[in-house]
């Protein structure tokens, strides 16, 4: 249901309750009143009857009993009056008087039924005469529907009429939000623009901006979006061109030439499993897919798994190990992603540091964390460095090579499972990184 | 022809420098852009082939301030960078064409044989001069209608000096153009091919301008 719908509904509905109470009142007290009106009309005209009767000089006869008209008597249309005697003969009478008796039940008001019609009688006695006015109650409710017609009908229109005028005020009133809805409607779905509505009203202010800030923010992932496909093309792209090209000077050419382009093909061919594999680890970090499959790994294997796999880079023999684990300890992370995090920091200190340097892997506990930390000696980072290094794709401008997703893919871990990646300058030059990862509460819990 | 080769990427680079000194370019490759706005400075240049990610600099800003320095080498740009926007971006930084990675090595070297033939207002491939024919693409040679064989060098050599007819080319330039800069072969290596260019095509095809360099001579009349 619309909202100019709805709010013509709620406001036309209190309307029409409000109206009906307040007439349901009103023609209450009405009809009180005018029974009040027309009951004293009825017993002043009896007194006037009577004090005409009085000044005639003779008791009227009883064959007087001929009917006066109502004019004669002075009486007002629908009104009848007879005179009787004390012992029960009708003196007087108007024409349109039933001839049975009216009002036999003495003085003061009375309502009777005489051959089927009801009426309302008054009855005074004045000497030896009893005079009785009497009107027919039917008139009185034609008359008395009539008057609730007469004051009923304004009332009825004017609130049609305040139904008609709210439609067009409700349209009116919510104009601002209906040119908002348009145009959200006409837009683009790829058009992030701010939105900009002439004569916001006040209400409609915070709901805009909020709309804008989600504009904004959206416009801003999606570039975030775009760029990390961008990079994701560059690097899957790069040593797939370096495939391509020796692969086709492999065919160009014959000897040395031909075997040379085939070794480079195939070290290009790793660089590409390489980068293609660290793309598919991040992506299945940050997306929501588990890694059920993985069992729990203790720290202590965790740190035999990442140095067995690093085995193959040279300089390999440079990682100094310094364990403070006493006990078992069960990393709260699955084991695949836990050992390549600690195998890209590894990885890392090993390609930027000098040959001959000793790269530190120091295993520890601290707040009831695991410490996995990496010092190397080489040139390290600066400080805006240290800032972006964890983006996707950043890479150090002095030494390229790396994937740039080594620190990215560590990073999604600890924010996955909980735990930190904090680098830092090391004291003595180089990079020292802490990372931190939760232990599972099924592994003891003394301190190492 | 002389290319340099502007790419960070250290396997490409090679395959790039094997791949087009089989197709008769002299390449020479620099892996950041200072390195590559020193090497224009100091050498003679066709045509350049610019990678856009640079460590040191994005390629497109090196571009555009070749350009507005009023440097008119022809530059292919060979990127990784697919979007329409992008390209569009590069051609308006002054590229003369926009090649995608990855790219094949023969596209590539007939767009860079289109750009030297553009950037010398050819229409067609072929140089021609007085009777004499040379096309940079399939580096065929022919006097007067008949096939000559000429060395990987010779091509080179004569190339260079038919795409700026008229123009006096130093020794050192024509040594850029047939091995690339500072490879440290002594000058007479050029005395070589030109005489054996003389040899093969007429004693005149290969004036020597005395203290300045060469140029563009006329070949031997048809026997």
């Amino acid at each position: 249901m619309s909202l100019r719908k709805r709010l013509l509904l709620i406001l036309g509905g209190t309307f029409i309750v409000l109206w009906s109470l307040a007439a349901v009142w009103l023609l209450g007290d009405l009809r009180r009143e005018m029974t009040a009106a027309l009951d004293e009309r009825l017993a002043s005209s009896a007194h006037m009857v009577a004090g005409l009767l009085e000044q005639l000089s003779q008791p009227l006869p009883a064959l007087y009993a001929s009917p006066l008209s109502a004019s004669e008597l002075g009486l007002q249309g629908g009104l009848v009056c007879q005179v009787r005697s004390l012992r029960g003969e009708v003196l007087v009478r108007t024409p349109n008087t039933p001839t049975a008796v009216l009002a036999e039940q003495g003085v003061g008001f009375h309502d009777t039924t005489v051959n089927g019609e009801r009426w309302r009688s008054y009855t005074l006695q004045r000497q030896h005469l009893w005079v009785t006015t009497a009107d027919r109650l039917d008139e009185r409710s034609t008359l008395q529907s009539s008057i609730l017609i007469a004051a009923a009908l304004p009332v009825l229109l004017a609130l049609l009429g305040s139904l008609v005028l709210t439609w067009f005020g409700i349209g009116r009133g919510l104009k601002p939000l209906k040119s908002l809805r348009e145009l959200l409607a006409q837009r683009d779905a790829e058009d992030l623009q701010a939105v900009y509505v002439e004569h916001l009203p006040k209400d409609l202010q915070p709901l805009v901006s909020t709309l804008n800030q989600l504009f904004d923010r959206i416009a801003a992932a999606l570039v975030r979006e775009r760029r990390f496909t961008n990079d994701a093309a560059h690097e899957l792209r790069t040593p797939l061109t370096a495939v391509k090209t020796h692969l086709q000077i492999a065919q160009m050419s014959t000897g040395k030439v031909a075997e040379r382009a085939l070794l480079q093909a195939e070290t290009a061919v790793g660089r590409m499993q390489k980068s293609l594999e660290q793309l598919l680890l991040l992506a299945r970090v940050e997306s929501t897919q588990d890694f059920e499959v993985d069992g729990q790994i203790s720290a202590q294997n965790l740190a035999r798994h990442a140095l067995a796999d690093l085995i193959a880079v040279p300089g390999y023999q440079r990682i100094e190990v310094i364990n403070e684990l006493e006990d078992e300890v069960l990393v709260a992370v699955p084991e695949s992603l836990a050992v390549a995090s600690l195998r890209n920091l590894l990885d890392n200190a090993l390609r930027y540091s000098p040959a001959q340097s000793c790269v530190e892997l120091y295993i520890g506990r601290a707040d009831q964390q695991l410490l996995l930390r990496v010092r190397d000696s080489g040139p390290g980072l600066t400080d805006e460095d240290i800032q972006q290094a964890k983006q996707r794709f950043w890479r150090t401008s002095n030494k390229p090579g790396g994937s740039g997703l080594g620190l990215a893919i560590v990073q999604a871990v600890t924010e996955r499972y909980g735990g930190v990646l904090r680098l830092q300058a090391a004291p003595t030059g180089g990079l020292d990184a802490w990372l931190y990862l939760p232990i599972s509460k099924s592994s003891s819990t003394s301190t190492g | 022809m002389h290319i340099l080769l502007v790419e960070d990427d250290l396997l490409i680079a090679q395959g790039l420098q094997t791949g087009l000194e089989l197709q008769g370019f002299t390449l020479n490759h620099m892996a950041h852009a200072a390195a590559a706005e020193q090497a224009l400075e100091l050498g003679h240049f066709d045509a350049m082939i610019l990678d856009l990610g640079l460590p040191d600099e994005d390629g497109l800003q090196l571009l555009t301030r070749m350009r507005q320095q009023g440097k008119d080498l022809p530059v292919l740009i060979l990127s990784a960078r697919d979007s329409v926007l992008q390209r569009v971006e590069g051609l308006q930084a002054g590229a003369d064409d926009y090649l995608l990675k990855p790219f094949d090595l023969r596209e590539l070297a007939a767009r860079l044989h289109s750009l030297l033939r553009r950037s010398s207002g050819r229409s067609t491939h072929l140089i021609e001069h007085h009777g004499l024919a040379f096309d940079p693409a399939t580096r065929e040679t022919t006097l007067h209608g008949e096939l000559v064989t000429l060395s990987r060098r010779e091509q080179a050599l004569l190339g260079a000096l038919l795409q700026n007819p008229g123009h006096i080319l130093s020794a050192e330039q024509l040594q850029d153009s047939l091995y690339g800069l500072g490879d440290g072969v002594e000058s007479n290596a050029i005395n070589v091919h030109i005489y054996n260019l003389r040899r093969k095509l007429g004693s005149e095809v290969v004036k020597t301008v005395r203290g300045l360099g060469y140029r563009i001579g006329v070949p031997r009349e048809p026997a």
